[in-house]
């Protein structure tokens, strides 16, 4: 197992350090620079733009260099020194913006996740083991319905309804006064309050949609052969439930962490919007929009980095419960 | 230990280990009932081989399945499946709490089961070892994992299946289709069963493994001496392995005789069309295999009549379509369902 692990941590090395050169490759392919578009914008507002300051601007960002040493400095300096290179339009280094947005969006997405995961799988074994019950069908029509509420009307909803309970719309992560105050419990608490409303709706559609996902994948094998076999040894149903088929049913669900991981960390953009959240979707769409390539690039990374990290967590779990894939992963 | 109690005290005759009296077994589909067993009724004694035959549909596996109350939960069974327990007791197995902790103390113990195709008779997440040993924890708790593992390699050896000290601890696909077929044989005799059902353990696998795994499944009930039920719809395996023969056809019993009346005798027309398309070695390629005309009725909503009428050559119009039949003795402990016997029993008088 730790060969394995091994193993697929240098295939990850190698994957992110390829597409990090991809990111940059195609952040820069659009003709121009950053400073083309501020001058453009500069000239189109009727100011006059001095051509020697551009030049010197130009030098100091290493934007005359070729392409090569300019993703070569990005690179190494993300890897050496943890810095993500400087955004012109906010001007501030992205570290700081990924500190101040990237973090909070990637907590909120690990616990919509953990959140997601704790309610769609036991619901979905209920749901195959009392098929057709009572309580099947509530929890396909509610699943049905958080599927097809589209989040942002969710979002305010609840906002709605938490303004009428209790006074606040739970806007933002923290409240006003929380905001810059030092991390203590009182913080802790506020970030744990508000993030009630994100987790619920931005995990809604995903839970629904896992939900079905491990109700239909439970019934396939709860229905195979070797569930009789088990009956016939004289074990208990429920044992046979727990050891054999939930086992084998959350496999694909586990095989999918990877790409769900960011789909809750993307796909939440409009959502973030209506919740004011400080999340990237926003500032990433301005990003390319200013061709600010250093901001663009970092998130683009970092998504490839959430990516695989997914894939590689959902590779090792997959291999842990199916000897079958494990069989596979070392073989080829 | 929690146990529904028993209302009734039944018996049965001397050395028999089972007898199945009425047995009827309705399926409830979404829009109707399927009467899968329609009164069957047979006995079995202690170490002998009874061959369930019929084709696909004609309510063998369901009987079976019955029996040891496995099947899914749209099914129901009336009557009585008398069993007599390692212990000499008597107990009907339809009135036993299906999940409850007496029918699963019997299973896998006392009367165990072997199915048609091992390849998913296993669960490819665990290995071999694990599932056969399972059988042993859960009918001897006591067992320490050492002797459970003791056990179970005594056992894969018992079966023939070559260097278990590797095979126990592999996964169900790195087995073959026979090894597989073995290794059930083994989970299932691990708890030494008074009673074995083999529902069509052959059929999955090639003809040299066929033989293989029926000589060794003799050679165990001799030495376990246990009674097997052997279901098929292979007439070649029956007349190698089985005592007694019982053939099905769309849920119920239409003859039933020693393998040596059923195949040298056959009274019934069903078994006597059976045995006429089995495809013969010295028969020229340009003759025709004899095929039963028609296909097997769904048994929905049946009207009284014997359910082979229209696909009978001796069909007889007011006599074989309008009444329930009856079983006739044709000679002692050779019982047919089938007018015709009327006729000789007349004769006879």
């Amino acid at each position: 197992m730790v060969k394995f692990i091994a193993r697929k941590l240098s295939i990850m090395c190698l994957t992110v350090f390829l597409i990090s050169f991809a990111v940059f490759f195609i952040i820069t392919l659009p003709p121009g620079d950053f400073l083309t578009t501020y001058i453009g914008r500069l000239t189109a507002a009727g100011e006059s733009v001095d051509p020697v300051m551009i030049e010197k601007l130009r030098e100091q960002y290493g934007l005359d260099q070729p392409f090569v040493i300019q993703y070569w400095r990005w690179f190494s300096n993300i890897i050496f020194h943890g810095d993500f290179g400087y955004s012109f339009s906010l001007a501030m280094p992205v570290t700081t913006i990924i500190r101040a947005y990237i973090v909070p969006t990637m907590v909120l997405s690990l616990v919509t996740m953990l959140f997601t995961y704790l309610i769609s799988i036991p619901v979905g074994i209920y749901s195959a083991v009392h098929q057709y019950s009572v309580g099947d069908y509530a929890f396909t029509t509610i699943g049905f319905l958080g599927q097809a509420i589209p989040n942002f009307l969710l979002a305010i909803i609840l906002m709605f309804l938490s303004f009428r309970w209790t006074g606040d719309t739970m806007l933002g992560l923290f409240s006003p006064g929380m905001q810059n105050a030092p991390w203590s419990m009182a913080k802790f608490l506020d970030l744990a309050k508000h993030s009630i409303i994100p987790i619920i709706v931005i995990g809604t559609g995903n839970t629904c949609g896992l939900m079905r996902t491990m109700r239909s994948q439970m019934l396939d094998e709860l229905n195979k052969n070797y569930v009789m076999t088990g009956k016939a040894k004289g074990m208990k149903a429920a044992a046979i439930r727990y050891k054999y088929c939930v086992r084998a049913a959350v496999n694909p669900i586990v095989s999918s962490i990877g790409w769900s991981l960011v789909g809750i960390f993307t796909g939440s953009t409009v959502t973030a919007i209506v919740l004011n959240l400080p999340s990237m979707g926003a500032i990433m769409y301005s990003a390319l929009i200013d061709q600010d390539m250093y901001l663009a690039g970092s998130w683009l990374f970092l998504m490839a980095i959430v990516t695989v990290v997914g894939t590689f967590i959902s590779d090792i779990l997959l291999a842990w419960l199916d000897p079958r894939a494990r069989k596979e992963y070392l073989k080829g | 230990m929690k146990t529904k109690s028993i209302k009734k005290e039944y018996t049965i005759s001397g050395d028999n280990i089972l007898e199945v009296r009425d047995l009827q077994v309705d399926i409830k589909m979404d829009d109707y009932v399927l009467n899968a067993v329609r009164g069957v009724n047979f006995s079995m004694k202690k170490g002998e081989t009874l061959g369930l035959v019929g084709e696909s549909g004609c309510g063998k596996s369901v009987t079976s399945k019955e029996i040891l109350g496995i099947n899914p939960n749209n099914c129901t069974g009336r009557g009585e499946i008398l069993y007599r327990t390692k212990s000499g007791k008597v107990i009907n197995l339809l009135e036993l709490e299906k999940d409850g902790t007496v029918y699963r103390a019997l299973r896998g113990a006392e009367i165990a089961m072997i199915f048609q195709e091992p390849m998913t008779a296993f669960s490819p997440l665990y290995t071999v070892g694990n599932q056969i040993g399972e059988i042993i924890k859960l009918h001897d708790p006591k067992a320490t994992k050492a002797q459970i593992r003791e056990r179970v390699l005594e056992m894969l050896k018992k079966v023939g299946i070559a260097n278990p000290e590797r095979r126990i601890d592999q996964y169900p696909h790195e087995f073959s289709g026979g090894m597989l077929q073995r290794a059930l044989i083994a989970m299932m005799l691990c708890c030494n069963p008074d009673f074995l059902i083999a529902d069509e353990p052959t059929t999955a696998l090639d003809v040299t493994i066929q033989a293989q795994i029926l000589e060794l499944m003799k050679s165990l009930q001799k030495e376990f001496g246990m009674s097997i039920l052997f279901i098929t719809h292979d007439l070649g395996v029956v007349s190698n392995i089985c005592d007694k023969v019982a053939v099905m056809y769309l849920g119920q019993i239409v003859e039933y005789g020693t393998a040596k009346q059923i195949f040298h005798d056959p009274k019934h027309p069903y078994t006597q069309g059976l045995l006429k398309s089995l495809p013969k070695m010295d028969s020229s390629r340009e003759e025709q295999l004899y095929v039963i005309e028609g296909v097997v009725p769904l048994p929905v909503n049946l009207a009284p009549s014997c359910g082979f009428a229209k696909r009978c050559p001796n069909f007889i119009q007011g006599k074989c379509d309008c009444q329930n039949i009856s079983e006739y003795e044709a000679e002692p402990g050779h019982m047919v369902r089938c007018v015709l016997m009327e006729r000789e029993e007349q004769k006879d008088e």
